[in-house]
């Protein structure tokens, strides 16, 4: 049997990958194949920045290995760490469907991390190529912003 | 503080830094004359990805898509075509225009310098500028003279036919009119004879050359476009694998506020195009010349919009050149009549032009096109100067695209704090 060329490769794998996200399981086979050739791979060494705090978000992320630390700077000046997120977990959902909010969070990168990153434009260009696909993501971006803004509440003991 | 060694670094890397943008500019400025079929190319794939995404999106594969766009391009292309040909009139046809036209031209000429028979007397307009004019005149004259085969033609087509029979009354009386007023040269037309066939073999020779010349061109921008549709988003992948990740957002940002610029551009352009068309046809059958014709006006007019300021030039030349043959008007107003079709034309033109300044340009474009005019003016004739026709084709988006990457780089590296 001749073996599939290394693209196809990384493409079937970057489907299954999705497809075992909590954003985007929800979607049919064709629509994570559609949804795979817009999602970026970014790579980041140990404690390299990923995004920080006060600048505006440009895209979602997808923490395909490697793990995540999410922090927030005190008004004392010292740094709490947030969450750490592992595979298939997500992050910066705001930025892929609000408008022009600063992140109110750091990220760094713990260990070799591999994201993939989804922009705001490439949301806007599959609601318009595939309008059913991108409601189901919308509704799980909305849900999952929900969730995390639950979880905000109940650690602040509200 | 900085060692002498990381400054002479940070020298020499400003240096070659340099000495790569000039390399680049010097290549690209090489490299032109393909440059402008593929910046073409291009543009015309990223108006024609939304097709292909449409078929794959109903279950064929993109390449199939590729293939039904590129079809569906060549077949509008080999139908204008068609159209263009079938319109063009035929050897009889351009005999017709010609007299017509020389017809229209001296007795247009007369009637506005109120010239006597002599046609050496005539009224203040002509003793001011009777030299200057009657020398635009012999030009034109010149210009539209029949060559020795239209002579023939005129003399033995229809012998018996009744239109022929003024057409060549009224040719005869035209250039006895203008020789009498020294407005007729007839060495044109024999020299013309003389030389007809070693000019048409140099035309030939002369179009070949040019088309040798421009055919790996158009070659490569053809492959670039089929390329560029059939991409899947690996070369956006691939583009944004060099960004370094502290850049990843801005140039993320950059590339959505260039993508949401060039599609309304397009959006704007296309939607402008076909509203200018329908303008222009309605307005030129509303002052006169016959629905037919003002379509076929308004379908040029509205394709050559493409170049600012080209369609409504289109439309008044080919308005002008329709009243100015003398053909009959259709009036829907009463007052409008053969003689006075050409002012109607002009009336109805810049009516076209302040509806399209008025409602169309403020209402299409919006801010999808937050140009000057005097930027849009330069631009296009410095486009056409360096560029020729697809320079012009291509000033506009190029301005636009200029301006929209110029702010989006300031604005998202300052909000990212990069600068």
């Amino acid at each position: 049997m001749t073996p599939a060329p290394p693209a196809s490769a990384d493409h079937e794998t970057l489907v299954h990958f999705l497809g075992r996200t909590t954003l985007f399981g929800g979607l049919g086979k064709r629509d994570l194949e559609h949804l795979a050739r817009f999602v970026l791979v970014r790579q980041f060494r140990d404690g390299e920045s990923i995004y920080e705090e006060g600048r505006p978000g440009a895209a979602l992320f997808l923490v395909r290995t490697g793990r995540v630390e999410i922090t927030k700077r005190m008004a004392d000046g010292s740094t709490l760490a947030v969450a750490s997120l592992d595979p298939p977990a997500s992050f910066e959902e705001l930025a892929a469907i609000g408008g022009e909010v600063a992140r109110w969070t750091s990220a760094r990168a713990r260990g070799a991390v591999e994201l993939l990153a989804l922009g705001r434009a490439d949301l806007e260009s599959l609601s318009r190529q595939n309008p059913s696909a991108a409601n189901k993501v919308i509704v799980s971006l909305a849900e999952a912003t929900a969730r995390r803004l639950h979880l905000l509440l109940e650690s602040q003991g509200t | 503080m900085s060692s002498p060694a990381s400054a002479e670094w940070r020298i020499a890397r400003r240096v070659l830094l340099a000495a790569a943008f000039i390399a680049s500019a010097w290549v690209l400025w090489q490299a032109r004359s393909l440059l402008v079929p593929c910046i073409g190319a291009a543009f015309l794939a990223y108006v024609c990805v939304p097709a292909v995404d449409f078929v794959e999106r109903n279950g064929l594969p993109r390449a199939a898509g590729v293939i039904l766009v590129a079809l569906a391009g060549f077949v509008a292309v080999i139908g204008v075509g068609f159209a263009i040909r079938s319109a063009a009139p035929s050897a009889e046809g351009v005999l017709e225009l010609k007299v017509r036209a020389i017809h229209a031209v001296a007795g247009r000429y007369a009637r506005l310098m109120d010239l006597d028979e002599t046609s050496l007397r005539g009224n203040r307009l002509h003793q001011l500028v009777g030299r200057e004019a009657d020398a635009t005149v012999a030009r034109a004259a010149r210009f539209l003279a029949l060559t020795p085969e239209e002579d023939r033609l005129l003399v033995t087509q229809g012998s018996l036919d009744a239109r022929w029979e003024r057409l060549r009354r009224q040719h005869f009386e035209d250039e006895a009119l203008l020789e009498r007023r020294g407005l007729r040269d007839p060495a044109r037309a024999s020299t013309d004879s003389a030389d007809s066939t070693d000019a048409w073999a140099g035309s030939m020779a002369a179009s070949v050359a040019v088309l040798a010349q421009l055919l790996p061109a158009w070659v490569t921008a053809f492959f670039l476009f089929v390329f560029l549709l059939a991409d899947d988003g690996r070369i956006k992948r691939d583009l944004f694998a060099l960004v370094p990740n502290r850049y990843f957002e801005p140039v993320l940002s950059i590339h959505a506020d260039l993508h949401a610029t060039l599609q309304s551009y397009a959006k704007a352009l296309f939607t402008q195009c076909a509203l200018l068309g329908f303008t222009v046809a309605l307005a030129l059958a509303i002052a006169g010349i016959p629905p037919r014709w003002a379509l076929v006006i308004g379908f040029f007019a509205g394709m050559a919009n493409v170049v600012p300021y080209a369609g409504i030039g289109t439309a008044l030349a080919g308005g002008m050149l329709y009243a100015l043959l003398g053909y009959e008007a259709h009036p829907f107003m009463p007052f409008v009549n053969a003689e006075n079709l050409p002012w109607a034309v002009l009336a109805a033109v810049l009516a076209t032009d302040a509806i399209k300044n008025a409602v169309y340009d403020p209402l299409v474009f919006g801010g999808a096109l937050e140009l000057h005019p005097v930027a849009v003016i330069l631009g296009v004739a410095a486009g056409a100067t360096i560029f020729g026709f697809l320079g012009a084709l291509f000033a506009v988006p190029a301005l636009a695209f200029g301006r929209a990457l110029g702010g989006s780089v300031f604005r998202q590296l300052r909000s990212y704090g990069a600068i």
